[in-house]
C-alpha cells in the first residue's frame, strides 16, 4: 500500500482565482441548469434582481439598502456553489495537464537492431509499436509503456504515484514494470514496449480525467433525486404562502403581507444549498483522489461499489508472497556445527543465479553472518540441471551439492553415504508445514537441510486484520496443495483460502458467494482470471496483468500493489460519507435556519410572532441577512471538505453512524443558531439598529 | 389527582390504549402474516369454503401471481369500476340532494378509504346506499389498502422475484380472513353498547323543553361504524360521526373504537416484523410510531386543560382525554372520524392534528397504506444514514437506488403540492373564501386543515368551512384522487423495483436499521418531511393561538 501523503496539484492562488473567474463565467442558465438545485438558487437571484429594478421605479415596502444587499448576498452564493466545482475541475485539469504534457513530447530511441545497444534510431514516441526495444538512459522520459529487458535504473514515478522517492526498475519480475510518462533519473534501461501508443495506462488515465461530462453515480443520483424532491417542497411551500399572506392581512385588516424578497430569501436558507452546490466537487475529487492512489477506474460507480465489499478473493503468489521461495532457516544434521553446514550452503550457492540461491546467500549473511569466500581457481560450478536436479560446486576439498531428498538420497548413496534419521524427519516436517527441503551433502555425508518456503510479504498481516475490520473477508487462491495453502494462509491471517484452484473453481466461488449476498472483489493478473475478474462485483488487475484479465476487470492498479483494495475501499466509502456528511449537515443546517427565520420573515404580518424569536435577533431584515450570510459561508467553508473528502476510519458501523450523526446533525444544528445571532450582533454594531421594521 | 398535568384516569387510559392495542395487534398480525402467505390458520375451516367460492367467481387460483404492473392495473381497474357502481347508486338514489360533483366527491372519498363528507349524509343519502354503497365501499377500500402494504412487504423482503403477490387473491383473503371477522365482531361489541343496527326508521319524540316533535334517523350504524373504524375510513353514518349517541354510545364503545382504528395500523407492523424475519425492524419503526403518537396524545390533552378543561364541541361522556385521544388516532391513523369539534381544540392542539396527517398519517398510519407510506421514510432515512458510513444505501438487504427515492419522492411530493396548492388556489379566488364563516388565522386554518385531510386521505375537518360547493367538491376529489391512487400506484412500482433486487449479507461495518440512532434519523427525515408546512402553520393555528391567549400566558 502506498502511503498517498502525494503532492497535491497545487492548490494555490493563481487556480483558485481562476476557479472564481470560472464560477462567474458559468452564471448563464443553460451552464446552471445542470444542477437542479442550483438552478433554483440561482433564479431566486435573477427573480431577486428583478424585484430590485422594478422597485427602483415604484415605491415599495423594504428598504432599497435591504432589498441591494439580499440580491447582492445571493449572487455571491450562486458564484460560492459554482467554486467548488470549479476549483475541482480545475484541480483535475492541472494534474491531466501535467500528465499530458509528459505524454506529448517524447522522442524514443528504438534499437533497430535488437542485439547492438548502438544501432539507435530517435523517432517520436507516437509511433512505437508493440514489441520494439527502446533505449532509456538518464534524463529521458520513458517513452511508452513496457518491461524492462536489460539493464537496472532509478525512475522518478512522481508523476504517476505522487511518490516523490525514486524507485528502482530492472530485469528482476518484481519490479521491471515501466510506465510510460516517468523519468529515469540514473543508468539506463533497455526497455520492451508493451502497449501500442493510445493504449497506455497513461493515456487511459489522460482521457478519463480530462472527460468533464462525467456520468454521475447511481449513488449520486439516488441522493440528486431526493435534494430535488426536498427543494421542490420548499419552493411550493415559498410560492403558495405568497397568497396565504395576502389572504390572511386582508382577513385580519391589520399587518403587512409578506414580501416577495423576503420569501426569496427564506427560501435560500431552507433549501439544502450547501449539499447541491457541492455534489459535483464531491464526486470529481472522488477521481482525483483515486488518480493519486494510481488506479485507473472504468468509472467512479465501481469505486463506489467497492465501499460495500465483503469478500476479497486474491492470488497467493505476488499478493502476499514473493514470486519465489526463499530460504527461511538452515538445520544441521547430527554431528555437524552450524558454521559447517552454512559454509557449505554458501559454497553451494555463491554461484547459483537461481533465486532460491540468492536467497540462500542472503540468510547466510542475514542470519549466520556469513560472507561468501572468494572461490580457488580451481573449484568448478555444478550448474543446475533438469536432468541432474541438484547443483553445487567442487571445491579442493570435495564436492558440495544441494537438491531434493530423492536426489541427495541417490547422489550420497553411490559414494557409500546415507541419509540419517534425524534429517528424514526433519524433511517430512518442513514438508508439511508447506514448505520445500532442500538437503545439503559434502561428498557421502548429508550435512543437513535448507528450509525454502514462501515468504509473506512485510505487513500482510496487518493489512489482512485491517480488511476484516472494514468487514471484508480474504480469500487465498492458490494452486498449492491444500496443506501448504493453509499454513501459508495462516501465517499471513488471511480469513479463507482455496486450494489446487482452477479457473473454474475461481468462477463458481465467487458464484456461490454472490448467490449467498456477498459482494465480492477479485484482485488478478494472469489471463485465467479473466472469467473469475468479469463475475466479480469489483474486479482490480495489475498493470502488469494479461489483456484479457484486463479487459474483464473495471480497475487497473498502475502500481501492481496487491492491497490497493484498501485504497480503493477507502476512496470509494469516502465519497458515500462526505455526500451523506454534507446532506446530513446541510439538511440540520436548514431546519435550524428555518426555525430562526421564519418568525423574522412573517411578523411584519402578525406582530405577535415576535416572540417565537427566541435568539433576540435585532430586526427581520437583519435576521433574513444574517441567515444568508451564514448561508454562503457554510457553503464556503465546506468546500476544502468535500475537496478532501470525509476520512474513513475502519470502526464499527454503529460507532461510525453515531459519530457522523452527532458531528454533522447536531452540529449542523447547532452551528447556524449560533452564527446568525453573531452575524447578527456584528450587522448591528456596523450599521446601528437599523433596518428595524 | 393529577401527574405532570393529567388526570390519573387520563394516564390510565393512554395506557390502556396502548396496551389493548398492542396486545391484540401482536396475534392479529402474526395471523395476517399467515393469511397473505397462504397458510393454513385457525379459522380457514370455517371461512375456507367463503374463500374458494370467491375465487372461484373471480376465476383465480392461490398460486397465481402478478408484477407490479398487472398488480397496479387490477387494484386500480378494481378500485374505479366499484367507484362507478357507487356513482350510479348515489344518482339514482331517492334523495335528490345529491348533485353531480358531489356524487363525484363523495363516489372518490369512499372508494378511497377517505371518508370527505362534504354534506350531511342522513339527510342526503338512502338508507339502502349507505349499506350497499358506502359500507362497502369501506370495506373494500380498506381491503385494498392492505393489499398494497402485504405487496409492498412481499417486495422488500423477497429476493429476485418479477411478481409481489396476486391482487385478487390477497383482496379476496383479506376480505374473508381479515376484515370480515373483525367488523363482525366489533359490530356486536357496539351493539351491546347501544349503538342502532336496524332497518326501521326514523324515530319521533317530543323534546322535553318545547314539546315539539323531534326525529332522529336509524339505520344499519352499528355495522357501518365498525368498518369505519377498524378500515380507518373515518366516514360517519351520521354528519355528527362518532359524537351522535347512536354511533358511539359509551365511554367503553368509545375506547373500544379508539383500538380499533389503531388495530390493524399495528398489526400490520408485526405482520412486517413476521415477513421480513426481525421482529427487531418492525420494532424500531413502532418506537417511532409510539413516539410521534405520544406527544400530541399526552400534548394536545393537557393543552385542552391548561386554562380549564375546554368542552366546548366536546362530549362530556367521553371526557377531555376520550376526545383528545380519539382525534389523535383519528389523525394519527388516516382514520378522520371525530368524536368532537376539531374546529373547537385549542390552536395549536389542531395544529398537531394537522402535522400529523401532513407527516403522512404514518404513526400506526392508515390499513395498509400507514405502514407503506411509513416504509417509505424508512428508504429515506437508509438512503442518509447508509451514506453517511460510507455505504450503498441498503434496507434489509437491498440496494435503494434511483427509481426506489423517485418513487418515494413523488408519493411525498404529492400530498404537499395538493395540500398547499390547494389552498393558495382556494384563499386567492371568491369561490373559495365564500363558504368561510371564520376570520383571520382560524380561517387560515380552516383551509389549510380541510386540503391537508383531502390530501392525505384523512377525511376529519375543522368544519366552520362550506365545503359542498362545486369549486370544493372538485378541487377536494382531484386532491383525493392523486393523494390515494398516485401515492398507491407509486408504492407498488417501489414494491416490483425492490422484489427483483437481490439481497446481500449484512456485517458489521453495514447499516443496522435497529439502533437508536437510526430511530433519531427516521424522526429527523419524518420531522424534514413535513418542514414545507411550516410556514402556513405560523401563520394559521400559530398566530392564532397569540391571538387566543391573555398576554403572558402563551400558550
Amino acid at each position: 500500500m502506498t502511503s498517498n501523503e502525494q503532492k497535491n496539484p497545487a492548490l494555490n492562488f493563481s487556480l483558485i482565482k481562476n476557479a472564481l473567474l470560472d464560477s462567474v463565467l458559468r452564471l448563464n442558465p443553460l451552464d446552471q441548469i445542470r444542477s437542479p438545485i442550483l438552478f433554483v438558487i440561482y433564479m431566486g437571484a435573477v427573480l431577486s434582481t428583478l424585484i430590485l429594478f422594478t422597485s427602483l421605479f415604484n415605491s415599495s415596502s423594504e428598504p432599497l439598502g435591504f432589498m441591494l444587499s439580499v440580491t447582492l448576498i445571493l449572487w455571491v452564493t450562486v458564484v460560492i456553489a459554482n467554486l467548488g466545482e470549479a476549483i475541482a475541475q480545475r484541480l483535475t485539469e492541472a494534474g491531466a495537464a501535467e500528465l499530458q504534457k509528459a505524454n506529448s513530447s517524447y522522442t524514443a530511441k528504438k534499437l533497430t537492431n535488437v542485439n547492438n545497444k548502438d544501432s539507435v534510431v530517435t523517432l517520436p514516441a507516437s509511433s512505437l509499436h508493440k514489441g520494439d526495444i527502446v533505449l532509456v538512459e538518464a534524463g529521458d522520459f520513458i517513452p511508452a509503456d513496457g518491461i524492462v529487458i536489460e539493464g537496472i535504473a532509478t525512475v522518478d514515478e512522481s508523476a504517476i504515484t505522487g511518490e516523490s522517492a525514486p524507485v528502482i526498475r530492472e530485469t528482476n519480475r518484481e519490479r521491471n514494470i515501466v510506465t510510460r510518462g516517468t523519468l529515469v533519473l540514473s543508468d539506463w534501461i533497455l526497455m520492451e514496449v508493451t502497449a501500442d501508443h493510445g493504449e497506455s495506462a497513461l493515456d487511459r488515465l489522460t482521457q478519463m480525467t480530462t472527460k468533464m461530462k462525467r456520468q454521475k453515480t447511481p449513488n449520486e443520483l439516488t441522493l440528486e433525486v431526493f435534494l430535488v424532491a426536498t427543494t421542490i417542497a420548499l419552493v411550493i411551500a415559498c410560492a403558495t404562502f405568497y397568497p396565504l399572506s395576502l389572504f390572511y392581512v386582508e382577513q385580519a385588516g391589520t399587518g403587512e403581507p409578506t414580501t416577495l424578497m423576503i420569501l426569496i430569501g427564506l427560501f435560500v436558507c431552507i433549501a439544502p444549498t450547501t449539499i447541491g452546490g457541492l455534489l459535483s466537487p464531491i464526486s470529481i475529487s472522488g477521481m482525483n483522489r483515486l488518480m493519486k492512489a494510481n488506479v485507473v477506474a472504468t468509472s467512479l460507480r465501481s469505486v463506489e461499489a467497492a465501499g460495500d465489499i465483503s469478500l476479497l478473493l486474491f492470488d497467493k503468489t505476488g499478493t502476499i508472497t514473493y514470486g519465489n521461495r526463499q530460504a527461511a532457516s538452515i538445520i544441521p544434521a547430527p554431528t555437524v556445527t552450524h558454521r559447517e553446514i552454512v559454509k557449505a550452503s554458501l559454497l553451494a550457492s555463491v554461484a547459483d543465479d537461481t533465486p532460491e540461491g540468492r536467497s540462500i546467500v542472503d540468510l547466510a549473511f542475514k542470519h549466520y553472518h556469513m560472507k561468501p569466500e572468494a572461490l580457488d581457481k580451481e573449484a568448478k560450478i555444478i550448474p543446475f540441471s533438469a536432468e541432474t536436479r541438484m547443483s553445487g560446486i567442487i571445491t579442493s576439498q570435495g564436492t558440495i551439492v544441494k537438491g531434493a531428498q530423492d536426489v541427495i538420497e541417490l547422489h550420497v548413496a553411490s559414494q557409500g553415504g546415507m541419509i540419517p534419521k534425524e534429517v528424514t524427519q526433519q524433511v517430512e516436517m518442513i514438508s508439511r508445514q508447506g514448505g520445500t527441503p532442500l538437503l545439503v551433502a559434502e561428498n557421502s555425508k548429508v550435512l543437513g537441510v535448507i528450509q525454502l518456503k514462501d515468504i509473506i510479504k512485510p505487513g500482510i498481516k496487518e493489512r489482512m486484520g485491517y480488511l476484516r475490520i472494514m468487514g471484508i473477508k480474504s480469500v487465498m487462491i492458490t494452486g498449492d496443495n491444500p496443506l501448504t495453502a493453509a499454513a501459508i494462509a495462516a501465517e499471513a491471517g488471511v480469513d479463507d483460502f482455496l486450494a489446487q484452484a482452477s479457473p473454474e473453481a475461481k468462477l463458481s466461488t465467487i458464484r456461490k458467494a454472490q448467490q449467498n449476498g456477498e459482494v465480492v472483489a477479485m484482485v488478478g493478473d494472469g489471463t485465467n482470471d479473466a472469467p473469475a475478474l468479469a463475475q466479480a462485483d469489483v474486479a482490480v488487475v495489475m498493470n502488469n496483468g494479461s489483456d484479457a484479465a484486463k479487459q474483464a476487470s473495471n480497475m487497473i492498479d498502475l502500481d501492481s500493489s496487491p492491497t490497493k483494495l484498501i485504497d480503493v475501499v477507502k476512496i470509494g466509502k469516502e465519497i458515500l460519507m462526505t455526500r451523506g456528511s454534507l446532506t446530513t449537515m446541510s439538511l440540520a443546517n436548514e431546519t435550524s435556519k428555518f426555525l430562526a427565520v421564519i418568525p423574522a420573515a412573517f411578523v411584519g404580518s402578525y406582530p405577535a410572532l415576535e416572540k417565537l424569536n427566541v435568539l433576540h435577533l435585532s430586526s427581520p431584515e437583519n435576521t433574513v441577512i444574517a441567515a444568508l450570510v451564514f448561508n454562503a459561508s457554510a457553503l464556503l467553508l465546506f468546500i476544502p471538505l468535500a475537496l478532501k473528502g470525509v476520512r474513513y476510519q475502519a470502526i464499527k458501523a454503529d460507532a461510525l453512524l453515531l459519530k457522523n450523526t452527532l458531528i454533522y446533525g447536531v452540529g449542523g444544528f447547532a452551528a447556524p443558531l449560533i452564527g446568525i445571532k453573531l452575524i447578527d450582533l456584528v450587522l448591528v454594531a456596523l450599521l446601528g439598529q437599523a433596518g428595524g421594521p | 389527582m393529577t401527574l405532570a398535568g393529567l388526570l390519573i384516569t387520563d394516564w390510565l387510559q393512554l395506557l390502556a390504549l396502548l396496551g389493548v392495542t398492542l396486545a391484540f395487534a401482536y396475534p392479529l398480525g402474526m395471523y395476517m402474516a399467515d393469511v397473505y402467505e397462504g397458510e393454513h390458520t385457525f379459522l380457514h375451516p370455517i371461512l375456507g369454503p367463503l374463500e374458494r367460492a370467491m375465487m372461484w367467481l373471480m376465476r383465480v387460483q392461490p398460486h397465481q401471481v402478478m408484477t407490479w404492473k398487472e398488480y397496479t392495473a387490477h387494484f386500480l381497474t378494481f378500485s374505479f369500476v366499484c367507484g362507478a357502481a357507487l356513482l350510479i347508486q348515489l344518482l339514482v338514489q331517492k334523495y335528490p340532494s345529491v348533485s353531480p360533483d358531489l356524487a363525484i366527491n363523495i363516489t372518490l372519498s369512499f372508494i378511497s378509504g377517505t371518508q370527505w363528507q362534504s354534506a350531511a349524509p342522513e339527510t342526503s343519502i338512502a338508507l339502502f346506499t349507505q349499506l350497499t354503497g358506502l359500507t362497502v365501499q369501506s370495506v373494500l377500500s380498506a381491503a385494498t389498502g392492505l393489499c398494497v402494504m402485504i405487496a409492498l412487504i412481499r417486495g422488500l423482503t423477497r429476493s429476485e422475484r418479477k411478481d409481489i403477490g396476486h391482487f385478487w387473491v390477497d383482496l379476496i383473503r383479506g376480505l374473508v380472513y381479515v376484515l370480515l371477522p373483525l367488523c363482525f365482531l366489533l359490530a356486536v361489541f357496539l351493539v351491546s353498547q347501544g349503538c342502532v343496527q336496524t332497518f326501521g326508521e326514523t324515530l319521533s319524540f317530543l323534546s322535553l323543553d318545547d314539546a315539539t316533535p323531534h326525529s332522529v334517523m336509524t339505520g344499519p350504524v352499528a355495522s357501518s361504524a365498525a368498518i369505519k373504524q377498524l378500515g380507518t375510513n373515518g366516514g360517519g353514518y351520521f354528519l355528527a360521526n362518532a359524537a351522535h349517541p347512536f354511533e358511539n354510545p359509551t365511554p367503553l364503545s368509545n375506547f373500544i373504537q379508539i383500538v380499533a382504528m389503531l388495530l390493524l395500523p399495528a398489526a400490520s407492523l408485526f405482520c412486517f416484523g413476521k415477513m421480513a424475519g426481525s421482529m427487531k425492524q418492525a420494532s424500531i419503526i413502532l418506537a417511532v410510531t409510539l413516539f410521534f403518537f405520544l406527544v400530541p396524545a399526552i400534548s394536545t390533552t393537557l393543552l385542552e386543560t391548561a386554562h380549564g378543561p375546554n368542552w366546548e364541541g366536546k362530549e362530556v361522556r367521553f371526557g377531555i382525554a376520550g376526545a383528545t385521544l380519539w382525534t389523535t388516532a383519528s389523525t394519527a391513523t388516516s382514520g378522520g372520524a371525530t368524536n368532537a369539534a376539531i374546529d373547537s381544540f385549542h390552536p395549536l392542539s389542531s395544529m398537531q392534528y394537522m402535522l400529523l396527517i401532513q407527516a403522512g398519517e404514518i404513526f400506526f398510519g392508515g390499513v395498509g397504506t400507514g405502514l407503506a407510506c411509513m416504509l417509505v421514510f424508512v428508504l429515506l432515512a437508509v438512503l442518509i444514514s447508509g451514506l453517511l458510513i460510507g455505504r450503498t444505501p441498503k434496507y434489509l438487504g437491498k440496494t435503494v437506488g434511483v427509481f426506489e427515492i423517485k418513487m418515494a419522492s413523488i408519493i411525498i411530493l404529492i400530498p404537499a403540492f395538493m395540500t398547499m396548492l390547494g389552498a393558495a388556489i382556494a384563499v386567492s379566488v371568491s369561490v373559495g373564501t365564500e363558504g368561510l364563516t371564520a376570520h383571520g388565522a382560524h380561517a387560515l386554518s380552516q383551509i389549510l386543515y380541510a386540503f391537508t385531510s383531502v390530501s392525505n386521505t384523512n377525511g376529519s375537518a375543522m368544519a366552520g368551512l362550506n365545503v359542498n360547493t362545486p369549486f370544493y367538491n372538485l378541487i377536494t376529489m382531484l386532491a383525493i384522487l392523486l393523494g390515494r391512487f398516485g401515492a398507491m400506484t407509486c408504492m407498488l412500482a417501489i414494491a416490483g423495483s425492490m422484489a427483483e433486487k437481490q439481497k446481500t449479507i449484512s456485517n458489521a461495518t453495514a447499516l443496522n436499521t435497529t439502533t437508536f440512532v437510526f430511530f433519531c434519523a427516521l424522526c429527523a427525515i419524518i420531522i424534514i418531511n413535513v418542514m414545507p408546512y411550516f410556514p402556513a402553520i405560523v401563520l394559521g393555528p400559530v398566530a392564532e393561538s397569540f391571538h387566543l391567549a391573555p398576554e403572558g400566558t402563551w400558550p
